[in-house]
């Protein structure tokens, strides 16, 4: 039967890699100079998504939109912070923690209106990442509405919208600017590698050089 | 749920045909089961994950509760336990058939698909001869798709047997979850807390995969109890024989010793298949010793399963062109006797009431109109050509499928 068949063809593509646009991109990028791999040019291609750099096809796209790409082969590779894979839940290989991209998911409330235990109320919560305030609610063994919101998620105690929020923060500000104070800390979040299940055992050896070339250049990270 | 229109029916169709030839020329004989049964029986024989993912529901005649199949194995292990308790082994069986499952990342979002599965299952066939076997059989099945990439990834449970084991309750489900992802930093932070005699297999688990031979010996390296170095040791042997059972050229063999996945249902040799294309594995097995054993009948045993869906879509990716046999409209004086040796030639025949239209071709999925009367030959495209109005110099010019 194999008569039939045409004949293969073994084109050696580049490995597709899918980076987060916005301030990961930077740090990204800076992570892979150390490992000897320079994609400086996406920086000048202004408007252009797809990006041929030798070994590395890279797409720039949407934090959310990495793991989707991944998971589904359109892309090998990509870097995503731990809020968004914890959140998109899918079934990723992510082999290594890139120590870019820090900070927290907090639970915060009003400063000047905290929610007391005994007020006995259905709490309700805004947030950008519903799956992940569910988990944490959970293991709380709390009950309480998720408001589910794609941005400016502060408003939400202040308009009434919500008694808390679950967001991200780096310092804090932006909450302490809308009079909002940190309860609880629900995690910390870095970005990571994540490789596609099919491309690593397809593509293993490439990929398993990029890891270790991006594991080296994470040690010898400077200290933030 | 879906349907398939005659292009992808076709693709999913020849495909579980040329499966099903690789099988039956490898002696595996062909069996059919039901698509749903009792649920007590059918998940007597079903791993964790195919248990959460069954479609049950009342059968309203019986009141009694039924499974949508999410797995044909664990119907073959009932067959092989009660029908043919009595058969000499070792026993060659295939099939090919949809198997039904709940899935969806969350559950939200939670859907029924059905999966288009072919798949082998060898029984009393002990370790390594049966691993061997059947992973030669899985690489014929991959070969006969015509893919330019293609793996087979092979490991073992004892490893991984081995260390959820022995680690503290407490760690377990943080390791297993560490595992799945192959998160480095978090492995050897578990492995930190770990005893020194398990903090280094724990640390380097999430890392031994990649080509075969490197990777045994970076695993060998490692402090394992004896009967995971015989297990490693087996593993070795399996590949030694599987490279002289395999058709040549067999597709490139990968170990993965860390992969998490249905761990609780294999016993020994696990794989899976990958094809360029297919997001995630194509093909899956392993051995399941005790499985059988959960009908009656203790045997030993080892088959694989293809999603045939998957395999359809890394076709389509590599722009492999369908098998389907050529195919024309006959209109006018004697279009039928015309039509009839047509189909002699393998090629298919549609007689016409009215004139055929090009466009009407091109819905229709046919090579050409055969327009016997003006001795022409009508194209999807609209072009004409005179031809011979003979069965031979059609099928001829027509080529063959």
């Amino acid at each position: 039967m194999s008569a039939a068949s045409p004949p293969l063809v073994t084109a050696a593509r580049p490995l597709v890699l899918a980076l987060p646009k916005g301030r990961i991109l930077d740090e990204a990028l800076e992570v892979f100079a150390r490992a000897g791999l320079d994609l400086s040019s996406i920086k000048n291609n202004g408007r252009k998504l797809v990006h041929d750099c030798g070994a590395l096809r890279v797409l720039v796209l949407r934090s959310s939109d990495v793991p989707v790409y991944v998971a589904h082969g359109a892309a090998d590779l990509g870097i995503a912070g731990s809020d968004v894979l914890d959140e998109e839940g899918l079934d990723l290989y992510e082999p290594l923690d890139l120590g870019i991209g820090q900070c927290r998911m907090i639970v915060a409330e009003r400063a000047d209106a905290p929610i007391d235990d005994r007020s006995q109320i259905h709490l309700r919560i805004a947030t950008k990442y519903p799956r992940t305030t569910r988990a944490y609610l959970a293991r709380k063994g709390i009950t309480a509405e998720v408001i589910a919101l794609s941005g400016a998620i502060e408003l939400g105690p202040l308009t009434g919208l919500s008694d808390r929020i679950v967001d991200i923060t780096q310092t804090g500000e932006t909450l302490k600017q809308n009079g909002l104070v940190e309860i609880d800390t629900v995690g910390q979040v870095s970005s990571r590698l994540v490789v596609g299940r099919a491309a690593l055992k397809l593509r293993g050896a490439e990929v398993g050089d990029l890891i270790h070339r991006l594991e080296a250049a994470v040690a010898a990270a400077p200290a933030a | 749920m879906r349907d398939f229109l005659p292009r992808a029916a076709a693709r999913r169709l020849s495909l579980a045909a040329r499966l099903g030839r690789v099988f039956e020329t490898w002696g595996y004989a062909r069996i059919i089961t039901p698509v749903f049964e009792c649920a007590d029986v059918l998940e007597r024989g079903l791993g964790g994950d195919a248990r959460a993912a069954a479609i049950r529901f009342v059968e309203p005649g019986t009141g009694e509760v039924v499974a949508l199949r999410p797995d044909i194995t664990a119907q073959v292990a009932r067959l092989v336990a009660t029908r043919l308790a009595e058969h000499e082994g070792p026993v060659r069986l295939c099939y090919e058939g949809a198997v039904y499952r709940l899935s969806g990342r969350l559950a939200d979002e939670m859907g029924q698909r059905e999966i288009l599965q072919a798949g082998v299952e060898l029984i009393d066939l002990a370790a390594p001869a049966g691993d061997a076997e059947v992973l030669a059989v899985a690489a014929a099945a991959l070969a006969s798709a015509s893919l330019a990439e293609t793996r087979l990834d092979i490991g073992h449970v004892a490893p991984l047997r081995y260390v959820l084991d022995h680690v503290p309750e407490a760690a377990r489900d943080d390791l297993q979850r560490a595992l799945a992802k192959k998160d480095r930093a978090r492995l050897r932070a578990i492995a930190g807390t770990l005893s020194p005699g398990l903090a280094p297999l724990v640390a380097e688990l999430g890392s031994l995969w990649g080509a075969a031979v490197p990777t045994l010996q970076r695993a060998a390296a490692l402090p394992w109890p004896d009967e995971v170095r015989g297990a490693l040791e087996q593993l070795r042997v399996v590949l030694h024989k599987f490279g002289e059972l395999a058709d040549p050229p067999a597709p490139e063999v990968t170990v993965d010793l860390g992969d998490v996945r249905g761990f609780d249902y294999y016993t020994g040799v696990r794989f899976a298949g990958y094809a360029g294309g297919a997001s995630d594995a194509v093909l899956r097995g392993g051995r399941y010793d005790s499985l059988i054993g959960r009908y009656g009948r203790p045997a030993k045993a080892t088959g694989f399963a293809i999603d045939v869906e998957g395999l359809a879509q890394a076709q389509r990716a590599a722009d492999q062109p369908l098998a389907i046999a050529r195919g024309v409209a006959v209109f006018g004086q004697g279009a039928p006797a015309l039509a009839r040796s047509l189909r002699s030639h393998a090629i298919r025949a549609v007689t016409c009431p009215e004139l055929p239209t090009a466009s009407w071709l091109g819905h229709a999925g046919l090579d050409a109109a055969v327009l016997v009367d003006r001795g022409e030959l009508l194209r999807p495209d609209g072009s004409t050509s005179v031809v011979a109005m003979t069965p031979e110099s059609l099928a001829t010019l027509l080529g063959g499928s």
